[in-house]
C-alpha cells in the first residue's frame, strides 16, 4: 500500500509525465523545482482534489507548494489518506 | 507524412489506430507520429475508407512519404498496387495539379491522403514545385484553407529528391544558410544531439532572415483583472477556476478584432488575412524546446472554454498527444513567460504568421492610480509584428486594445 505522498507523486507524474517522481524533493516547492507552469499546477491540484475528495479553496492554494504541504493538507481532509508522512528529504522511495 | 511545421523534415510513424476497411472522416485520429518536436496524433485529412496502410509502425520517413491510402467516399476501389507513381496509377480521387513528368514521385497514397479536397495551390508554388521536382500533393499547405503556397515548397525531402535534377538557382534560393556550394542535392542533416533544437533553429533562422520584425511594449495594470478573477474563482471548484494566463489569451483574441491585420499569413509575397483566430500558445517543454499548438477559433470561446482548452492542450503537449491540425493552423502566437519568468519577452515571429504577442511575468510595480503611487500587479505585453503587413501605429493600437480589455475583465 502506497502512502499518501506516493499517491500524490503518482498524480503529479500523470499530469507531468516528463517528471520523474523519484527525484522530487518533498520539502521544496514543486513549481520551481520541476518547472511546472500555472496550468500544470492547476491541473495537478484539480486532480488531487478529485482523487482525494477534498475541496481546495482558492485562498489555500498559495500555501500548497511542496509534497509535504499537500500531504499535511490532504491527510486530515480525506477519508482515503493515511497518516501524513513525516518531513523528509528527497528519495524516500 | 504531413509537414507539421515549416521546419519538419521527417517523422516516425509510431502506431496505427485504424485498419484497412475502417471508415474515417476528416479529423479522425488514424495514428501516432513522432517528429523532432513532439509525438502527436495524426488526423485524416479526408472522409473515406482506409484502403491500405503503407508504413509499418516504428518507421521514420521523410515528409511527403505516403502513410496510407484512403478511398474517398463515393470513389471506386483503387487498384491493388499502392506505390505506383501518381501519373501511372488510375487515380482514386481527383489530384491537382498533375505531377510534373520528371518528378520522382511521391507515390499515390500521398495524393489519396488529400483526397476529396482538391489540392489548392498558388501559381508560384506550382512553378517552384516543378523546378524542384516536388509533388504538391505531398506537401502540407500552410495557406488559407490548407492551400499550398510558395513557402511550403521547400526542398527538404531528401530521399525522393536526391535523384532529381534540380535547377541550382532555384534550390540555392531556398537552401538553408550557409548556401551550399555543392548544389541543390540536399543530404540528410548530420545527426544532432537535439532534433528539437534543430527544428527551432531552422524556423527561427528563417523568420529572422525573411521577416522585418518591429517591436512594441506596453505595461498593463492587472489589478482590476486579478481582483475580478479572485472574486470569480473564490466560489468555484478548483477545476473550474480560471488562471490569469487565460485572461491574457482572451484579451489577445478579442483585440485582434480591432487590428485584424496582425492575424494571418505572409505567403508568396502577399499578406493573407485570416477570418478565424487560431491562437497558437507557446508551451515550454521541460524536455527542452517549445511547441505552439493552436486553440482554434479562440475569439469565439468564453473564458471558461478557453481555460478548459488550454489545460487540455498543455496536458496533451506534455503527454505527446497533440493533434496534427493544432500544429498547423495557428494564425498568430502568444508566448507567456509565466509567474517565474522575467519581465518581458521579445518574441520571434513563427512564419508564415505575421505577429506574435508576448507577456512577461506578472510583477508588482509602483503604479500611479488616481494621483497616488500604489503597488499594482502588472504585466509587460509585447508585440513583434511583420513590417510588410503592419506598422507600429497599428501595433500600438493592438496593445492598447489588450490593455483596455483587461481593464474591464467582467466583459471578457
Amino acid at each position: 500500500m502506497t502512502d499518501l505522498a506516493d499517491q500524490i507523486l503518482a498524480t503529479l507524474h500523470r499530469i507531468a509525465p516528463d517528471v520523474d517522481p523519484a527525484i522530487v524533493d518533498r520539502a521544496r516547492p514543486l513549481a520551481e523545482q520541476l518547472d511546472l507552469d500555472s496550468i500544470d499546477y492547476q491541473s495537478f491540484l484539480a486532480a488531487l482534489a478529485a482523487e482525494h475528495a477534498v475541496d481546495i479553496p482558492e485562498r489555500d492554494v498559495a500555501g500548497l507548494r511542496t509534497i509535504e504541504d499537500l500531504v499535511s493538507y490532504i491527510a486530515p481532509r480525506s477519508g482515503v489518506a493515511r497518516a501524513a508522512s513525516p518531513p523528509s528529504p528527497a528519495r524516500r522511495a | 507524412m504531413p509537414s507539421l511545421g515549416a521546419d519538419m523534415v521527417s517523422g516516425t510513424l509510431l502506431e496505427w489506430k485504424v485498419a484497412p476497411g475502417d471508415r474515417v472522416v476528416r479529423g479522425t485520429v488514424v495514428g501516432l507520429i513522432e517528429t523532432e518536436k513532439a509525438t502527436m496524433e495524426l488526423e485524416s485529412f479526408v472522409d473515406g475508407e482506409i484502403e491500405a496502410l503503407l508504413v509499418e509502425p516504428g518507421t521514420k520517413v521523410p515528409v511527403g512519404t505516403p502513410l496510407a491510402r484512403v478511398r474517398a467516399a463515393g470513389e471506386p476501389a483503387a487498384p491493388p498496387k499502392v506505390a505506383e507513381p501518381a501519373r501511372a496509377a488510375p487515380e482514386p480521387v481527383p489530384i491537382a495539379p498533375p505531377a510534373p513528368a520528371a518528378a520522382p514521385l511521391v507515390p499515390i497514397a500521398a495524393a489519396a491522403a488529400q483526397a476529396g479536397t482538391r489540392v489548392r495551390s498558388s501559381p508560384a508554388a506550382r512553378k517552384r514545385a516543378r523546378e524542384l521536382g516536388i509533388e504538391l500533393v505531398a506537401l502540407h499547405g500552410s495557406g488559407p484553407h490548407g492551400a499550398i503556397v510558395l513557402r511550403d515548397v521547400v526542398p527538404t525531402v531528401t530521399p525522393v529528391q536526391q535523384a532529381t535534377p534540380v535547377q541550382p538557382a532555384a534550390a540555392a534560393r531556398r537552401a538553408a544558410p550557409p548556401p551550399s556550394a555543392t548544389g541543390p542535392a540536399r543530404r540528410p542533416p548530420p545527426p544532432s544531439a537535439s532534433p528539437m533544437r534543430d527544428a527551432i533553429a531552422a524556423a527561427m533562422t528563417r523568420s529572422k532572415r525573411e521577416i522585418p520584425h518591429y517591436y512594441l511594449a506596453h505595461t498593463i495594470s492587472l489589478k482590476r483583472a486579478l481582483t475580478w478573477l479572485g472574486e470569480v474563482n473564490e466560489h468555484r471548484a478548483i477545476q473550474d477556476r480560471v488562471v490569469p494566463a487565460v485572461l491574457l489569451l482572451r484579451a489577445t483574441a478579442l483585440a485582434l478584432w480591432d487590428v485584424p491585420e496582425l492575424n494571418g499569413f505572409w505567403i508568396d509575397g502577399a499578406y493573407r488575412p485570416s477570418e478565424e483566430v487560431h491562437l497558437g500558445t507557446a508551451i515550454a517543454l521541460r524536455t527542452g524546446g517549445l511547441i505552439a499548438p493552436a486553440i482554434l477559433d479562440a475569439d469565439d470561446k468564453s473564458l471558461d472554454q478557453l481555460g478548459i482548452e488550454l489545460r487540455d492542450l498543455v496536458g496533451r503537449a506534455r503527454a505527446g498527444r497533440l493533434r496534427s491540425s493544432e500544429l498547423t493552423l495557428a494564425t498568430i502566437t502568444v508566448t507567456s513567460l509565466g509567474d517565474r519568468g522575467c519581465e518581458a519577452v521579445w518574441p520571434v515571429i513563427n512564419p508564415p504568421q505575421v505577429a506574435i504577442v508576448g507577456f512577461g511575468a506578472t510583477m508588482e510595480r509602483a503604479w500611479v492610480d488616481r494621483g497616488a503611487v500604489v503597488p499594482h500587479p502588472t504585466v509587460v505585453a509585447t508585440l513583434a509584428a511583420d513590417h510588410r503587413v503592419s506598422d507600429g501605429h497599428r501595433g500600438g493600437l493592438f496593445l492598447s486594445a489588450v490593455d483596455h480589455l483587461l481593464q474591464e475583465p467582467d466583459k471578457l
